[in-house]
C-alpha cells in the first residue's frame, strides 16, 4: 500500500469502486435470497420408461460433490423408491440415492451441505468480507500507484465476493459457484500482481511483465472457459478445477515468495518504508493462512486443514498491521491520510447500506413472493444505473462536507480555482493581490506559511508574508531522495519542505511564490501542485498588471500634482492680474479721471473763449479715453451692477470697436431678474466671455456673434457662437492661440467648473459653451 | 420735501476730496441750498444721513467701502423721503437703468456744469427728475436722441465707413476716445453694430448720407 503519496481518487477509480460495490451489493442480496429458498442438489433428471436417470449435474454442486454424475440412475427419493413422476422435482429433494455407472450406490442430501455450513460462518464470512472491503477501499483511495490500487481492490473485492457467495454454494446455487470461482481466480491474480508491484515494482523488468502477463492470460482463459465447461461439458470440470487451483496456488506462493524476497533484500529505506513493509507483512500474514488452509484444499479436493470460518479469522492481522502503522508516531501523514480514507469509507459504506436497504425494500414492495431473485433480476441493471448516476455526486458532496468540517485544507479544485481567478482579476493593486493570494493559498492548502517576493526590473523589491515562517528561513534545498521510488512523477514535492514557483508574466520573471509545508502533513498533494501551477501564471499576470497600473497611477498622480500646482500658480497669477487691473482702473478712476473731470468742469465754467473751448473738448476726450481704458481693464459696472451689465458693456465695446454684429440674449427661468452671482464667479465668467469674444475677433473672421447668457436654478450657461471659419482640426489653424484661449478659460473657471466645450456650429463657425453649476444661492438681491 | 422758503439741506458724498470740495463750494454758493455735511465713505454717508436727515444726498457712485448702489438702497429703505442725486464719473447707461427703479431722482455726470448740478439739486428736492439730457431717453424711455457734439462728429465719420483708427486720426483724438464715443452712440441709438447704428441714424435723420462720401 503505497502511502508514499496521497492523491485524490480519479474518476476512473470511482467507476471501479462503484462497480465493485454494486457487485458486492448484488452478491450479498443474492446470497441472502438464496438462503431463503429451498436448498438444491444441483442436478436434473429425466424419466426413461420407469427409470429415472440423472441428465445433468451442476459442477461443484451438492450432488457433484457426492460424486453423482450424469447417467446415474436414481433409486430413491427421501428413502422412498423413485417414481418417474419425481423426475422434475428431484433437484429440490432433501435426499436422493443413486446408482452410479460404476455400480456404486451413492447418497446425496442437502443436509450434508447444510451441515457443512457452520453457524460460525453466518457472521464470520460477512464480517471478514466487510473487513476486506474496508481495507481494499482504504488502500484504493490512498494508493498513489494505480496498479497497486487496482490490484488491492481486485484482491479484496474478490475475497469479499467469494466470502459473501460462499454460503450459497452449499445450496448448489449456480451463480454462487460461478462467483466463488471467479473470486478465487481474481484473488490469486490480484495478490500475485500486488506483490509483483509492491513494495518493489518488478513490472519494470521484462521477467516481471512476462510473468504478470502469463498469470493474467491464464486467469482470463480459465474464467472464460468456466461457463462453457459448466454448461456444455461438465465432464471436464475436474480438470478445470485442478488447473485453477494450481494457478491460484502458484500465484499465492509466488506472491509470498516475492514478499519474502523484498523483505530479505537489504535496503536503506526510510521509516515509512518500514511501515509499508509492516503493512505488507500484515497483508500476507492475513491472507496466506486462509488461502493455504481453506481455499486450496477446497480446490484440490482434499479435506480442509481447518474450517474456513476459523481460518479466515487470520484476516484480522490486516487491520492490526494497519493500526500499528497508524499508531507509529512519526507518521502523522499516514494518520492524516487514514483519517481521510476513513471518511471516504464511512461515507461509502453508509451510502451503500442505504442503497441496499432501498433496493431490498423496492424489490419486496414490487414482488413479495418467495422467488425474489429470478423474478427481479432484471432490476439489477436499472439499479446499477441508478447507483452509478447518483453515487458519485452524493458521495462527493458528503465527503467534501465532512472533510471540510474535520480538516481545514480541503478545497474543491475547479471551484476554488475559478473563484480565486475571478477574485484576483478583480483586484488592481499589488497590495491587495499579494496578501489575498497568500491568504487564500495558505488557507485552502492548509499551509504553515507562504511568501511572495516581487522583484524585477519593473518592480521595486517587495515582500509579502503569510503565516509563521521559521526563522531563519530555510534556503531552497535539493530534493531529498525520492521516497516514491515506484515513480509517479510530481509527488516528490512531498519531501520538500517548501516549494518555489516563479511568477512569470509576459516572459518576465516578476517574482517568486514560496509555499511552505502544510500545517498538518508534510507536503503538497498532486492536486495542490496542479492548483499552484495553474494559479501561478494568473497571479503573475495580475501582479504584473497591478505593477503597471501602479506605475501608471504614480505617473498620473505626479502629473496631476504638477498640473494642480501649475493651475494653482496660474490661478494666483490670474488673481494678481485681476487685482492689478482693478488697482490700475481704480487709480485712474479715483484720481486721474476725477481730476480731469474737475478740470473739465472748471473749463466749462470759465470764460468761453475758443481756446478754452478747444481745451475743454480735449479734456473731455481725455476723460472719454481714460474711461475706456478703465473699463477695459475692469468695467465698474461689473462690480456695481453685476455680470449682465458687465457682459453688456463687453458686447457694446465689441460693437463699438469692430464691425461685428453682436447679439446679447439673456435668458432666465420665468423671466426673473438675472441677479448677482458671487463676485469672483462673475469676474471669471466675464473674463471667459471677454476671452471668447477676443478669439472671435482675432481668429474667427466672423461677421456675427451671438452671446447668450442663461440662468437656471441649477446653473449658469454662457454660450458664444460666431459664424466664422470655425476651427478645423485637420488644418489646425492657429492652434496655439485658440488652444491657449481655451486653456485660459478653463483656468479661469477651474474653481467652479471644467465644463467648457468647443463645438462646431451647424452652419459653420464655432460655439464656446460654458456651464457653471450653482452650488448655493448666490444672489445678492 | 421742502419749499423754497427754507434752504435745501444737502449732504455731499464723494470719495475724491477735490471734487467733494468743488461740489460743496458750488452748492454753498447757490441760493437756497445749504450743505450740512460731507462724507468720503459710504458708511460715513449713511451715518450722516441718519443723524442729519437731509433733504437731498448728492452721491458719488464710487466709494471706497460701500458702493453708491448700496448706499442708495440703504437710504431708500430707511428714509424714503430723502431725495438722491447721483453725481458720478460713471456714465454707463446700465447705472441709469439700475438706479432709476431704485427711486433715484437725479443722475448727473461730474462733467456736468455747475449750473446743471445746482438745478439738479433743486429739481430733486422738489420731487422732479434731474437726468443728464442724453441719458434721459435711456432712463425713462424718451424718444428723442440727444447726441453730443463729439458724438455727432464721430457718427458723421462713422457713416462714411471709417474705421475707429481713421476716425481718431480725423478728429485728432485717441482710438480709445473714439471707441468710447462709438459705444455711446450705439447705446443711444440702440444699435447692435456700427452698420446698424448708421442705418438708424439715417432713419432718424441724424446724418445725411447724401452729404457724405459713402463708400460701399
Amino acid at each position: 500500500m503505497a502511502f508514499a503519496a496521497v492523491r485524490r481518487v480519479s474518476s476512473y477509480r470511482w467507476i471501479g469502486a462503484i462497480i465493485a460495490n454494486v457487485a458486492l451489493i448484488i452478491i450479498a442480496e443474492l446470497s441472502l435470497m438464496t438462503t431463503a429458498q429451498l436448498p438444491e442438489l444441483g442436478l436434473r433428471a429425466e424419466a426413461l420408461g420407469d427409470r429415472v436417470i440423472i441428465t445433468q449435474v451442476l459442477p461443484a454442486g451438492v450432488a457433484w460433490e457426492a460424486q453423482v454424475r450424469p447417467g446415474d440412475q436414481v433409486l430413491s427419493v427421501a428413502d422412498v423408491p423413485v417414481t418417474p413422476a419425481d423426475a422434475p422435482t428431484l433437484n429440490i429433494a432433501p435426499k436422493i440415492q443413486v446408482r452410479s455407472t460404476s455400480g456404486a450406490v451413492l447418497t446425496t442430501s442437502v443436509a450434508k451441505g447444510l451441515a457443512d455450513f457452520s453457524p460460525i460462518s453466518v457472521w464470520s464470512f460477512p464480517l471478514v468480507a466487510v473487513c476486506f472491503v474496508l481495507i481494499g477501499m482504504l488502500v484504493f483511495v490512498l494508493a498513489a500507484d494505480a496498479f497497486v490500487a487496482w490490484s488491492v481492490l481486485g484482491l479484496t473485492i474478490a475475497m469479499a465476493m467469494t466470502l459473501l457467495a460462499a454460503r450459497s454454494t452449499y445450496q448448489s446455487a449456480q451463480w454462487a459457484l460461478a462467483v466463488v470461482f471467479a473470486g478465487i481466480m481474481i484473488f490469486g491474480l490480484s495478490t500475485f500482481i500486488l506483490f509483483l508491484i509492491f513494495p518493489v515494482n518488478r513490472l519494470r523488468t521484462t521477467i516481471g511483465r512476462v510473468t504478470a502477463a502469463v498469470a493474467l492470460i491464464a486467469t482470463l482463459a480459465l474464467v472464460l472457459v468456466y461457463p462453457w465447461i459448466v454448461l456444455m461439458n461438465p465432464a471436464l470440470y475436474n480438470e478445470l478445477r485442478r488447473a485453477s487451483s494450481a494457478l491460484v496456488t502458484l500465484e499465492l506462493l509466488g506472491a509470498c515468495g516475492l514478499l519474502g524476497l523484498t523483505t530479505l533484500r537489504k535496503r536503506s529505506r526510510q521509516d515509512n518504508q518500514d511501515v509499508l513493509g509492516l503493512l505488507g507483512l500484515g497483508m500476507a500474514g492475513a491472507v496466506t493462512p486462509f488461502a493455504l488452509l481453506s481455499l486450496i484444499p477446497i480446490f484440490i479436493g482434499i479435506p480442509l486443514l481447518a474450517p474456513p470460518e476459523v481460518a479466515i479469522l487470520s484476516i484480522v492481522l490486516l487491520p492490526l498491521s494497519l493500526g500499528i502503522a497508524i499508531l507509529h508516531g512519526q507518521f502523522a501523514m499516514i494518520e492524516y491520510v487514514a483519517r481521510r480514507g476513513l471518511v471516504a469509507i464511512v461515507v461509502w459504506s453508509t451510502l451503500l447500506a442505504i442503497y441496499s436497504v432501498l433496493f431490498m425494500s423496492i424489490v419486496r414492495l414490487i414482488d413479495p413472493g418467495p422467488d425474489l431473485l429470478s423474478n427481479n433480476l432484471w432490476m439489477a441493471p436499472l439499479w446499477i444505473a441508478v447507483i452509478a448516476i447518483t453515487f458519485p455526486i452524493i458521495q462527493r458532496g458528503l465527503r467534501h462536507r465532512i472533510e471540510q468540517i474535520l480538516f481545514h485544507d480541503v478545497y474543491a479544485y475547479a471551484d476554488t480555482l475559478q473563484h480565486l481567478s475571478i477574485a484576483i482579476a478583480g483586484y488592481t493593486m499589488v497590495e491587495d493581490i499579494a496578501p489575498y493570494v497568500l491568504d487564500q493559498l495558505g488557507q485552502k492548502l492548509g499551509l504553515r506559511w507562504a511568501t511572495l517576493a516581487l522583484q524585477s526590473d519593473i518592480t521595486p523589491p517587495e515582500h509579502y508574508d503569510w503565516g509563521e515562517r521559521p526563522i531563519p528561513p530555510r534556503s531552497d534545498q535539493a530534493a531529498l531522495p525520492n521516497a516514491a521510488a515506484q515513480g509517479n512523477e510530481g509527488y516528490q514535492a512531498y519531501d520538500d519542505t517548501m516549494r518555489q514557483v516563479g511568477l512569470v508574466a509576459g516572459r518576465t520573471m516578476i517574482g517568486m511564490l514560496t509555499i511552505g509545508p502544510k500545517r498538518h502533513v508534510g507536503g503538497l498533494t498532486s492536486n495542490d501542485e496542479a492548483f499552484i501551477s495553474t494559479l501561478a501564471p494568473l497571479i503573475a499576470t495580475a501582479l504584473h498588471n497591478a505593477v503597471l497600473i501602479r506605475r501608471l497611477q504614480d505617473q498620473v498622480a505626479e502629473l496631476a500634482e504638477r498640473e494642480h500646482a501649475l493651475a494653482a500658480l496660474n490661478t494666483q497669477l490670474m488673481q494678481i492680474q485681476e487685482e492689478e487691473c482693478q488697482r490700475i482702473a481704480l487709480d485712474l478712476h479715483d484720481d486721474t479721471i476725477q481730476r480731469v473731470m474737475l478740470l473739465e468742469r472748471e473749463l466749462t465754467e470759465a470764460e468761453a473763449s475758443p481756446q478754452i473751448q478747444r481745451w475743454r473738448r480735449s479734456v473731455a476726450d481725455i476723460v472719454a479715453a481714460l474711461r475706456t481704458v478703465c473699463a477695459g481693464l475692469r468695467p465698474p459696472v461689473l462690480d456695481d451692477l453685476g455680470l449682465i451689465a458687465g457682459i453688456d458693456w463687453l458686447v457694446n465695446d465689441m460693437r463699438a470697436s469692430t464691425d461685428l454684429d453682436v447679439d446679447l440674449e439673456v435668458v432666465t427661468a420665468d423671466h426673473t431678474p438675472f441677479g448677482r452671482l458671487e463676485a469672483p464667479l462673475e469676474i471669471a465668467i466675464y473674463r471667459v466671455a471677454q476671452e471668447a469674444l477676443t478669439n472671435c475677433r482675432k481668429h474667427a473672421q466672423a461677421s456675427h456673434i451671438a452671446v447668450r447668457l442663461q440662468r437656471d436654478p441649477q446653473q449658469v450657461v454662457l454660450r458664444i457662437a460666431d459664424n466664422g471659419r470655425g476651427f478645423d482640426s485637420s488644418t489646425r489653424q492657429e492652434p496655439s492661440a485658440l488652444h491657449l484661449g481655451i486653456l485660459g478659460m478653463r483656468q479661469r473657471l477651474r474653481p467652479w467648473s471644467n465644463d467648457i466645450t468647443l463645438a462646431r456650429g451647424v452652419h459653420g463657425g464655432m460655439i464656446v459653451s460654458v456651464a457653471v453649476a450653482l452650488r448655493k444661492k448666490n444672489d445678492n438681491d | 420735501m421742502t419749499n423754497g422758503k427754507t434752504a435745501i439741506r444737502v449732504i455731499v458724498v464723494d470719495d475724491h476730496p477735490m471734487l467733494r470740495e468743488g461740489t460743496q463750494s458750488l452748492l454753498t454758493r447757490s441760493a437756497g441750498i445749504a450743505v450740512i455735511g460731507t462724507a468720503g465713505t459710504g458708511a460715513e454717508a449713511l451715518r450722516l444721513v441718519a443723524a442729519l436727515r437731509p433733504d437731498v444726498v448728492v452721491l458719488d457712485m464710487h466709494l471706497p467701502d460701500i458702493s453708491g448702489m448700496d448706499v442708495t438702497r440703504e437710504i431708500r429703505a430707511n428714509f424714503p423721503d430723502i431725495a438722491i442725486l447721483i453725481l458720478t464719473g460713471y456714465d454707463d447707461t446700465g447705472y441709469v437703468r439700475a438706479l432709476v427703479p431704485l427711486g433715484v431722482q437725479g443722475y448727473l455726470r461730474k462733467t456736468a456744469t455747475g449750473e446743471e448740478i445746482v438745478d439738479g439739486v433743486r429739481a430733486v428736492a422738489q420731487g422732479r427728475l434731474a437726468l443728464a439730457p442724453d441719458l434721459l431717453q435711456l432712463g425713462v424711455g424718451g424718444t428723442s436722441v440727444h447726441l453730443t457734439e463729439r458724438e455727432h462728429e464721430v457718427l458723421w465719420l462713422l457713416a462714411s465707413c471709417r474705421r475707429n483708427k481713421e476716425i481718431a486720426e480725423g478728429l485728432g483724438i485717441s482710438v480709445k476716445t473714439v471707441e468710447f464715443h462709438v459705444s455711446r452712440l450705439l447705446e443711444k441709438l440702440g444699435a447692435r453694430s456700427r452698420t446698424e447704428a448708421i442705418r438708424i441714424a439715417v432713419q432718424l435723420g441724424l446724418v445725411d448720407l447724401d452729404a457724405n462720401h459713402v463708400e460701399s
